[in-house]
């Protein structure tokens, strides 16, 4: 097979340029290291330095599976969307269907509906209340304003909630101090692209602002037979951002405006509308622990003939504290309430019943530090989540870590997980009008998982290395009554196995290689009395492997070359054949804040499919790119 | 038929493929000189060694006029790595640079000057108020010197840049130098 020869080859290539570089560049190394000993303060301080890691450090030494995907990982990257950079995540599924919808998932379940994933853009949950999964159509941010994006795969309940059962993406943009003055972009390919631009500007003694308007609009995509697929659309953004007051002690304001897709919509393009306004506020009590409450609103509304016409108003708070306590005890508390008006009309195809629900969500965490030695530290946390179907779940879960030097630590971890029912569990009719072939899941209760990790992340001679093994266990998942009516219900249970692992390595001080290993193993059966034979495929089409390898080179004179091999395992049911796809990006920096890049996407194969069946799914097209950042 | 028109572009691609690897190769080792950028790792070690000339330690800090500076790290084996390399045969005010990695705070006796890595706010308020006396104290994480730390490092730009508390250095009987507080991007207790 072709591509698998070309992934081959191209990594043979890669280790043999290792060996050349590796050697001359140590050398060269020693010497700047001396050399900057004899530059004045002024100087260094205006030295550029090739990685700036900061804040992400201290994730280091949380007892999870997390992979941050930085700013400049983005920026170096191919991607063009919030879907494409998360691509960048090795411990992350993600699957292109069409021209702007995406299946994402972590430790498998990956489907259009997936719904054990909780995503957060700036502490804003994106999830629509009507499947607990995320219409990735409808979320954007602007690339080039993210800070990082964290990505922690594993049940992350005690701390984010029901939905957290196999992670957690939390999308961080940069502060408005950090994006300050003006910066243009305009990315386009062929049949599609977009354009942004941002102002930063300082609210004098008070803080900084920024304000962005972003257009996005893809062409339709195809399928094998060459039919087009009608899935083409764009979308406008604006927003804002405010940040008052100093870092940990100060008021953050955000909101966006989005509307894009068709009209009328369809199922493939629905038109969209959407706003979100949020404050967050974070300060210290006067014994100087800190406090932080953040409130926010969020509209989304979806509408298309055919399946979902869906309206969701959402009022959300949170508060958590951090008491000082006696070394070696921490204590962080919290409590939050979400509140959702949903309201989906009947479509041609289906109808929720009824059509308009009042959803509510309480809950309060407690999560307790003890360091039992010097380098032990014990995490016991839990969280009480009350929701309108099943009542109160408890969400608990233990960590130990053991620090052996300051960068290679050794974790583990018990937690219990829940996915409560959402909409489409319990309220979900098809066809639209009686009589139904499935009509909902009026005792539909909640998922759970027991979930089980160990981990090992360490660093040694300019690599860092993390490596993670998993069994969650799974009882109650969805499936459905063989009677008809068919109804939903908890018939199936089992357990995903399996193993993350990636690593990263600083070559040379130009020069920076990944690496990205998932394997899956699932093991899902009906449980005793369930007949849905079709049940267990339709909770996730997941490959057995899929791995990546990365580099970043700086050519010197404002010149940047990057790579990206990804593969992608085959996926069982519907039938989708593996795949390798490589992403190139050629940048160069022109003059101070002018950069050209051209981006390529899927290099070595003309198109391929990554979700559904091959026969009518969209074939996902090598594209090029010219991308233009003019900041001033 | 995109079978047939894949299988025919797939040589055009593996030549174009074969002349990036080419390039790459001749260009790698050249380019691995040429970049201006430092590691952020050594740009730090470089500030830790250069802060002791810039600071004021109480009389009888030092036995001897010839009395090693020890400059303790806490959780960082990269600066470690850079400033031990760093500081071979370098001196400050006569006196020579000692690098120390150190795992526990007891091993602090001798260091003048300590540097921890970024970490959780909780451990670091842990960490900071059994460190005796005349240390100078520097951090990297956002609000540490108001927990103590007399210079913290923040990243902007690209750059590492650092802000400094006198107030708390002078609560642990160390002066800063104006030279010092004048580089500064932010001064606690100066405003902005």
């Amino acid at each position: 097979m072709a591509f698998g020869t070309g992934g081959a080859r191209v990594r043979s290539i890669l280790v043999a340029v290792a060996g050349l570089v590796a050697l001359p560049a140590t050398v060269a190394q020693t010497a700047v290291t001396s050399k900057l000993a004899d530059l004045s303060l002024e100087e260094l301080s205006n030295i550029e330095v090739t990685s700036v890691s900061g804040r992400v450090q201290s994730l280091q030494d949380a007892p999870a599976s997390i992979y941050v995907i930085t700013g400049e990982d983005i920026r170096r990257s191919s991607a063009t969307s919030l879907p494409e950079a998360l691509r960048l995540a090795p411990n992350l599924q993600v699957g292109q269907l069409n021209a702007a919808q995406y299946a994402i998932s972590a430790r498998g379940f990956n489907n259009a509906i997936g719904n054990k994933l909780l995503v957060l853009i700036d502490g804003r949950t994106v999830y629509s209340p009507l499947f607990s999964g995320v219409f990735w159509d409808s979320n954007d941010v602007m690339l080039e304003d993210v800070d990082r994006i964290e990505v922690i795969s594993g049940p992350g309940g005690t701390i984010w909630g029901a939905n957290a059962v196999n992670g957690v993406i939390n999308v961080i943009t940069r502060t408005a101090h950090a994006t300050q003055g003006t910066l243009g972009v305009v990315s386009r390919s062929g049949d599609r692209g977009y354009e942004a631009a941002r102002f930063g500007g300082s609210l004098g003694e008070a803080g900084h602002f920024r304000i962005y308007a972003q257009a996005m609009d893809r062409n339709n995509t195809q399928r094998a037979d060459a039919f087009e697929r009608p899935d083409a659309a764009s979308k406008r953004q604006i927003g804002f951002r405010a940040d008052l007051g100093r870092p940990g002690d100060g008021l953050t304001l955000q909101g966006d405006l989005y509307r894009g897709g068709k009209e009328p919509g369809i199922n493939l393009a629905p038109k969209l509308r959407g706003a979100n306004l949020r404050a967050r506020w974070t300060s210290r009590t006067p014994d100087g622990s800190p406090i932080m409450l953040q409130a926010y609103l969020d509209r989304a509304e979806r509408d298309e003939t055919a399946v979902f016409r869906n309206h969701a108003d959402t009022v959300d708070f949170q508060f958590s504290h951090e008491p000082i306590m006696q070394a070696p005890h921490q204590l962080l508390w919290g409590a939050g309430y979400r509140r959702t008006r949903d309201r989906n009309d009947p479509s041609t195809l289906l109808a929720f019943i009824p059509a308009t629900r009042t959803l509510a969500w309480s809950n309060i965490f407690a999560q307790y530090q003890h360091r039992i030695t010097p380098s032990v530290e014990a995490t016991l946390g839990a969280k009480l989540e009350r929701n309108v179907y099943t009542g109160v779940e408890f969400l608990p879960s233990a960590r130990l870590a053991w620090t052996h030097t300051p960068k290679n630590m050794t974790w583990t971890a018990l937690s219990r997980a829940v996915r409560a029912p959402a909409r489409l569990d319990r309220e979900f009719f098809l066809p639209a009008q009686a009589p139904y072939s499935l009509a909902g899941g009026a005792s539909f209760d909640s998922e759970v998982a027991n979930v089980i990790e160990a981990g090992h992340r360490g660093f040694a001679r300019g690599a860092s290395y993390s490596i993670t093994a998993f069994h969650q266990r799974y009882d109650r998942l969805r499936s459905s009554s063989s009677t008809v009516p068919r109804r939903l219900e908890n018939g199936i249970e089992g357990s995903i196995s399996g193993l993350e692992s990636w690593a990263s390595w600083q070559v040379s001080r130009a020069w920076r290689l990944g690496a990205g290993y998932l394997a899956l193993h699932k093991a899902l059966r009906l449980k005793p009395g369930s007949s849905d034979t079709s049940g267990i495929a339709s909770l996730g089409n997941d490959p057995r492997r899929q791995w990546s390898l990365r580099s970043n080179i700086d050519l010197g004179s404002g010149g940047e070359f990057d790579l990206m091999l990804r593969h992608v395992g085959a996926l069982p049911s519907p039938s989708v054949p593996r795949y390798t796809a490589v992403d190139a990006r050629i940048g160069w920096n022109l003059k101070p804040g002018v950069d050209v890049s051209l981006l390529a996407q899927n290099l070595l194969d003309r198109r391929h499919v990554e979700f559904n069946d091959v026969a009518v799914a969209s074939q996902i097209e090598r594209r090029v790119f010219l991308k233009l950042a003019w900041a001033l | 038929m995109p079978r047939v028109s894949a299988v025919r572009s797939w040589g055009l691609w593996k030549c174009v493929a074969a002349g990036l690897a080419t390039c790459w190769i001749v260009l790698a080792p050249a380019l691995a000189q040429t970049a201006a950028a430092a590691r952020e790792s050594e740009v730090k070690a470089a500030f830790l060694y250069k802060f002791g000339g810039y600071v004021d330690w109480p009389a009888g800090t030092f036995a001897r006029p010839d009395e090693p500076m020890v400059i303790a790290i806490a959780g960082d084996d990269e600066v470690a790595r850079d400033l031990e390399q760093l500081v071979g045969g370098r001196t400050i005010a006569g006196r020579p640079v000692l690098a120390r990695r150190i795992r526990e705070p007891q091993a602090l006796a001798g260091a003048h000057i300590l540097f921890i890595a970024s970490t959780r706010d909780a451990r670091l308020r842990e960490l900071l108020p059994p460190i005796p006396a005349p240390i100078l104290v520097v951090t990297e994480q956002e609000g540490a010197l108001r927990l103590g730390s007399s210079i913290n490092f923040s990243a902007q730009d690209g750059r590492i840049r650092f802000s400094a508390s006198p107030a708390a250095a002078e609560a642990r009987g160390l002066r800063l130098s104006s030279r010092l507080l004048a580089v500064a991007q932010n001064v606690e207790g100066r405003g902005r």
